[in-house]
């Protein structure tokens, strides 16, 4: 079943032009996605973790962006691949939900004719195969009244619903990698819980491969199998899930997680805040991007940038003074041990 | 635990602002929208309340009907001794010098076309507190406060801030009347959480040296959590649940807070993970159910929800709900 390797990136690189100078938003991203694996990549805004997955994707603007590196699906490189190779993979191969539910539709189509354009344009399906199709689409994303749904639009239908919609579009021509960009943020908390359990539903269904993009630590904690953390363009830690959550070594991992108000503390539990904001891509700071708001940070942050280094199997980590090195109480300048 | 428990200021039981039966509609015949159908609850001095639910729900309403932006259709909202509903238009505006708002997108609710400094003092000048050299200090002192530096970023205009920044000037020019009532809509859900740490921690400090009371409005369980002294739930209009926050998400009883508590997700891959406790979505508020309103979606319900509407009743010290078969009973 699982295991194949589906997705290889090396070296991602982008940047956008702007009038101040190349902005570089993904600096140099090398990842590994297997069959039936969920990749969590998280991050902050402006952390470059959209810009990743759409560069996956090959959905940045080639006019604006310079793209190096590779990205390989299956052996085949997309990255600056023309659109009618890229086409060929969309839908069929590799397919996407977006953030946005409200905007993401097309709002004068109906909801029917969006879920059969793809089955009917890369599975060439009739019209009669491609509704019963989308029908049996909707009604495995738990849209009630699918036949009715089918002749709405979107305005017609909620956010959550919207959202579902998406999905089925994704999922149409039976993808074998999905990519979610945020597929929950600005839904409701128990709607929420419904899209992710349908997505990890699905994805064990169909033996999907899923990168699930977000902001929030308490969406990968229970639905990924490995996670990618994000600052400013850079991935700096890589891990296994469990393991990341158990002894993460990178600063800015524990001040995420540190800075997230959790319903397990008691009422006013201090919020350990990360200070400061994240840096100007336009003009980076010298050494450690973390270094201007790092607790620990000593005299070599400022002046080298730590590599992205393989300290243990699987788990990776861009820091000179990794949590986990030394006994943390020495390495902590605050009392505070890390929770467990 | 890590981090050292902020101790609650002194609360007292003396209500700061109580409402009662506060009912607010909109539209008309077919199509009104009950977006409050009759809530009670109180604020006592010095507390902060958390009210939390789905969109939809009419917690913003609540908020926006306490600071008479919205007007109640029917019900009492009483600040100290004064009566809102029935206030005339120039002793409400009186009022909002001791009722603010703080609203749920940073940059959009400043002018931006206005220097920071002037927006920090407006309510001074509309008020003719202190000479106008008084009013700059006075603002300038209230940025700082809130971790702007004055003479670095006093000048600048909004749209060169942050969103985080943009909160924090928000949340001086709220604060520079010194009023007794902050009422805080969504106030960190548009923010990244290094960066809502940062403002929920300046709230809490606010809080304790300007002595105030807070109604803070959000649908995040977990920063709801660690703000408030009581939380209340709310759902399709109506009130589900009051309680202590630790009592409430320690033992729930209502079914509507136990499902939303399943859930929230928690940062924590050991965490028991549930499936969705709800199916669907709330229904419409035009059209409410009968009875209960939670009874369509509720695991426990049964004819007596349909028929009887639940009313608060209270079932531990501090602890109300509305539910005719409340958890652990």
């Amino acid at each position: 079943m699982s295991g194949r390797r589906l997705l290889e990136v090396e070296d991602l690189q982008v940047s956008f032009a702007t009038s101040r100078g190349p902005l570089r938003a993904v600096q140099g991203v090398s990842l590994t996605l297997d069959q039936g694996k969920t990749l969590g990549i998280v991050g902050e805004s402006g952390s470059g973790k959209t810009v990743l997955s759409r560069a996956i994707m090959g959905l940045l603007p080639l006019s604006t962006t310079t793209q190096t590196g590779s990205v390989r699906y299956d052996g085949t490189e997309l990255l600056n691949a023309p659109n009618n190779e890229l086409r060929k993979l969309w839908s069929t191969h590799i397919a996407m939900v977006f953030q946005d539910p409200m905007t993401s539709l097309n709002p004068v189509q109906r909801i029917g004719n969006q879920i059969t354009e793809p089955l009917r344009i890369h599975l060439k399906l009739s019209k009669s195969e491609a509704k019963e199709t989308a029908l049996s689409l909707l009604m495995q994303v738990g849209i009630p009244s699918p036949v009715e749904r089918y002749e709405a639009y979107p305005f017609q239908l909620s956010g959550g619903m919207r959202q579902r919609v998406m999905i089925a579009i994704a999922l149409a021509c039976a993808p074998r990698l999905l990519m979610a960009d945020e597929p929950t943020t600005g839904l409701d908390v128990t709607v929420q819980a419904q899209i992710l359990d349908l997505l990890s539903q699905l994805q064990r269904d169909r033996d999907m491969a899923m990168i699930l993009v977000t902001h929030d630590l308490g969406v990968v904690a229970t639905r990924t199998d490995e996670i990618i953390v994000m600052y400013a363009g850079n991935v700096v830690e890589k891990a296994p899930t469990n393991v990341l959550f158990k002894s993460m070594a990178m600063p800015y991992t524990e001040a995420l997680l540190k800075s997230t108000p959790r319903i397990a503390e008691p009422s006013h539990t201090r919020l350990t805040a990360i200070e400061g904001r994240p840096p100007d891509l336009l003009n980076p700071p010298s050494g450690c991007p973390f270094s201007p708001r790092c607790p620990y940070v000593q005299d070599k942050c400022h002046l080298e940038k730590p590599p992205l280094v393989e300290a243990e199997p699987g788990h990776s980590y861009a820091c000179w003074f990794p949590l986990t090195a030394a006994d943390p109480a020495a390495a902590s300048p605050e009392p505070d041990p890390v929770p467990a | 635990m890590t981090d050292t428990a902020v101790e609650p200021s002194a609360v007292t039981t003396d209500p700061l602002l109580s409402v009662e039966d506060l009912h607010v509609s909109f539209g008309r015949g077919n199509a009104t929208v009950q977006a409050v159908a009759g809530i009670t609850f109180a604020l006592r001095r010095g507390e902060t309340l958390g009210l939390v639910g789905e969109s939809g729900c009419g917690k913003s309403t609540t908020g926006r009907a306490i600071v008479q932006v919205e007007k109640a259709t029917s019900g009492k909202i009483r600040f100290g001794e004064t009566e809102l509903t029935s206030l005339s238009r120039g002793d409400l505006r009186t009022l909002r010098t001791q009722v603010q708002m703080i609203f749920q997108d940073p940059i959009s609710s400043l002018n931006p076309r206005r220097r920071v400094i002037d927006i920090v003092s407006e309510p001074l000048t509309i008020w003719k507190i202190g000479t106008k050299e008084d009013r700059v200090e006075t603002s300038r002192k209230m940025l700082d406060q809130v971790g702007i530096d004055p003479y670095v970023n006093g000048s600048r205009r909004p749209r060169e801030f942050s969103g985080g920044q943009c909160q924090r000037i928000s949340i001086a020019r709220a604060l520079v009347l010194k009023p007794k009532l902050l009422v805080c809509d969504e106030i960190v859900s548009a923010l990244d959480v290094s960066v809502q740490a940062q403002i929920l921690n300046l709230l809490q400090d606010l809080k304790q040296e300007y002595n105030l009371t807070i109604l803070f409005i959000a649908h995040d369980l977990a920063v709801v959590k660690n703000v408030s002294d009581r939380v209340a739930v709310m759902y399709l209009g109506r009130l589900c649940e009051i309680a202590p926050s630790d009592l409430l998400y320690e033992s729930p009883a209502h079914h509507y807070t136990a499902a939303l508590l399943a859930s929230a997700v928690e940062p924590d891959p050991e965490a028991p993970r549930m499936t969705a406790a709800l199916t669907g979505e709330p229904p419409s508020p035009i059209n409410p159910p009968s009875g209960c309103r939670f009874r369509t979606r509720c695991p426990r319900a049964e004819a007596r929800c349909a028929e009887e509407v639940p009313e608060m009743r209270e079932i531990g010290p501090g602890h109300q709900v509305a539910c005719h078969f409340p958890i652990g009973s």
